[in-house]
């Protein structure tokens, strides 16, 4: 996450590995949420997903075109499994700052394992 | 020179329209009655370039990335299409930028949805990235960003975002990014694959640089954002911001002493620079027209676009239109301006909806006579409007529609251009899904028929006697004329097969 384009700002990674259980409304409610809280509009979103571009991006076009108050910086990495996405995780966390993690509810053990980071979870 | 990073985008933005910019339009729409190559001629023919490709104008939203790259300290500089060739040794990073990449902008897309075909815009886009030079880059690794007001056009064509290998789509002013972006492109490493750019991070005055060579037919920023808040329109979300004068004077003065001695004022609304709110104050505007026509001489004068409130209230409070055009603008060698303005509708109950803010400072209830009243000013003094109505959105009724028809009643007298524009769904034109023969009622036809017998009377007169009137651009004319006839057969049959369809 060191590696985001907004130096300074939070950053956000959405874990998508099961396609159907995050939706784009719940992720930029959350975002808006965050953005509150710790008043800050700059994010780098990290989608750990099993999309393809293609079908990413149909997915969360309405979410990012309507998202007229942040600035986005949206970068997307195919896992296909949780274990995957735990593993990307690791990288992005010892990368740098603490994420803030969207998750879908089916990769519980990763849940539990963020708890016990104290990585927060949305 | 090498350049690391080199910037682009297709024929028909990177051209000077023959030094008349509103012909930059004809590339909206697609080729009909004439072969595309003469479309092209008429709408973009190629640019003086240097030894290098590098063009003498180019466009200025392109010019401003360049200038912040440079100051930057990278190796960056704009390259004409036909040139790339030449950088691909040295080339790292090719950046894109266009106003309507994919015909879905106004009005491109309302000519494909009439005619069914392709816009001139979209085909010469296509072509430079499956052109070899541009592949070959991709081919060896160039990191391919695009940006520019029509971005967000991206995704909505996530087939050919993915087959190019664009690598970043940049949504946003760019300002604040683009020197980051190219520093991680440059570094190799990863890469966002989306920025999107919003209001907290508008670059502030300082940040925007002066622009380092020509723009396209002297175009200079004036102003950023707009204070009317419309729903339709992106722009009302940044914030306005005035550019300090000698900034505006330093890039007059880049491109008269490149040879380019016109110069295109440009903002949202030019009469509201650093005005009181949304009252314009002729004391900033007449520094401004008195300086910046200081630089130009004789030279071509126009404004981007002006709101109609403003032309009402600027003239009719303090003469301020009148002053302008008689006492700095209008000369024997300059006619006349030319300036783009929003009518969008006739209708009170649509214009509460739509664009509360438009009509300010005067209430939203007056819009029609604003609308009005702005026409006879600019007709009196010479400015000639190309205007835009909006057509078809979610909200309007049929008595919407019956308002915006009287309204052109009562403009018939004025010279202009009116263009009707449909509310078209996103991405619904290349499924080939959305025509206006299916979406169209009796009313719409009625607004179609007045502003195409509107436009096509008054285009005669502004071309013969304002816009190329010259002996140079005889033969521009005799085509034009010759396109505005064959329009103008060809739209009536069109009318009547709406109404047969509205009947069966």
């Amino acid at each position: 996450m060191s590696k985001g384009l907004f130096e300074g700002a939070l950053d956000v990674v959405v874990l998508d590995v099961d396609n159907e259980d995050v939706t784009p409304i719940e992720i930029y409610s959350a975002l808006s949420r965050i953005a509150v809280a710790k008043k800050n509009r700059r994010f780098n979103l990290v989608f750990l997903t099993k999309l393809d571009h293609v079908k990413f991006y149909e997915r969360y076009r309405d979410m990012i075109s309507s998202n007229i108050s942040l600035t986005l910086s949206i970068k997307r990495v195919r896992v296909e499994s949780c274990e995957d996405a735990l593993k990307n995780l690791g990288t992005l966390i010892t990368g740098g700052k603490v994420p803030i993690i969207v998750a879908s509810e089916k990769c519980a053990d990763l849940l539990k394992g963020f708890y016990n980071a104290e990585v927060e979870v949305v | 020179m090498g350049y690391d990073v080199v910037l682009t985008t297709d024929r028909t933005m990177m051209t000077n329209h023959h030094g008349k910019e509103f012909l930059g339009f004809v590339a909206t729409g697609p080729p009909i009655a004439l072969p595309e190559k003469v479309w092209l001629w008429i709408t973009a023919p190629r640019p003086k370039v240097d030894e290098e490709g590098k063009p003498l104008e180019a466009p200025y939203g392109m010019r401003k990335i360049e200038a912040k790259l440079v100051e930057a300290g990278f190796k960056a500089a704009i390259i004409d299409p036909d040139y790339l060739g030449k950088h691909l040794d040295s080339m790292k990073v090719l950046m894109f930028s266009h106003h309507d990449y994919f015909a879905y902008g106004p009005p491109s897309s309302e000519w494909w949805s009439i005619t069914g075909l392709e816009p001139v815009n979209r085909r010469s886009f296509k072509r430079l990235m499956e052109s070899p030079p541009v592949r070959r880059a991709k081919e060896k690794g160039v990191k391919f960003i695009v940006g520019g007001p029509a971005a967000w056009q991206w995704l909505w064509e996530l087939d050919l975002w993915k087959k190019w290998g664009v690598d970043t789509v940049v949504d946003g002013e760019g300002e604040r990014v683009v020197v980051k972006l190219v520093e991680k492109a440059l570094n190799n490493e990863e890469l966002p694959e989306y920025v999107y750019v919003g209001p907290s991070d508008s670059p502030s005055l300082d940040e925007i640089p002066v622009i380092k060579a020509p723009s396209v037919n002297g175009l200079v920023e004036i102003m950023r954002g707009c204070p009317r808040g419309c729903k339709f329109c992106s722009v009302t979300l940044r914030p306005l911001r005035s550019i300090p004068l000698d900034k505006i004077l330093a890039e007059v003065e880049v491109n008269v002493r490149n040879g380019v001695k016109g110069v295109i004022l440009h903002s949202e609304d030019v009469l509201l620079y650093q005005a009181d709110g949304v009252k314009p104050r002729p004391e900033p505007l007449i520094k401004l027209h008195k300086a910046v026509l200081e630089k130009v001489g004789d030279g071509s004068f126009a404004w981007s676009h002006a709101s109609l409130a403003a032309i009402k209230y600027a003239e009719e409070e303090h003469r301020l239109v009148s002053r302008l055009m008689n006492d700095y603008v209008l000369t024997n060698g300059r006619k006349f301006l030319g300036v783009e303005v929003g009518i969008e509708t006739g209708s009170v109950n649509l214009a509460k909806k739509i664009m509360i803010g438009k009509s300010a400072p005067y209430p939203p209830e007056m819009w029609p006579d604003i609308v009005e009243d702005a026409f006879r000013i600019m007709h009196e003094n010479n400015i000639i409007p190309a205007a835009t109505l909006i057509l078809g959105l979610p909200e309007e009724t049929p008595d919407d529609v019956v308002k915006t028809s009287e309204l052109l009643d009562r403009l018939r007298a004025y010279r202009s251009i009116i263009v009707p524009m449909f509310f078209v769904p996103m991405g619904a034109l290349k499924k080939g899904e959305w025509f206006l023969k299916d979406h169209v009622e009796r009313e719409h036809i009625e607004v179609l028929y007045k502003t195409l017998k509107h436009t096509t009377y008054w285009a005669r007169e502004i071309m013969n006697k304002y816009y190329l009137s010259s002996p140079l651009h005889a033969p521009l004319r005799f085509i034009l004329r010759y396109f505005v006839w064959y329009v103008n057969r060809r739209a009536d049959e069109f009318i009547k097969s709406l109404e047969y369809q509205l009947k069966s």
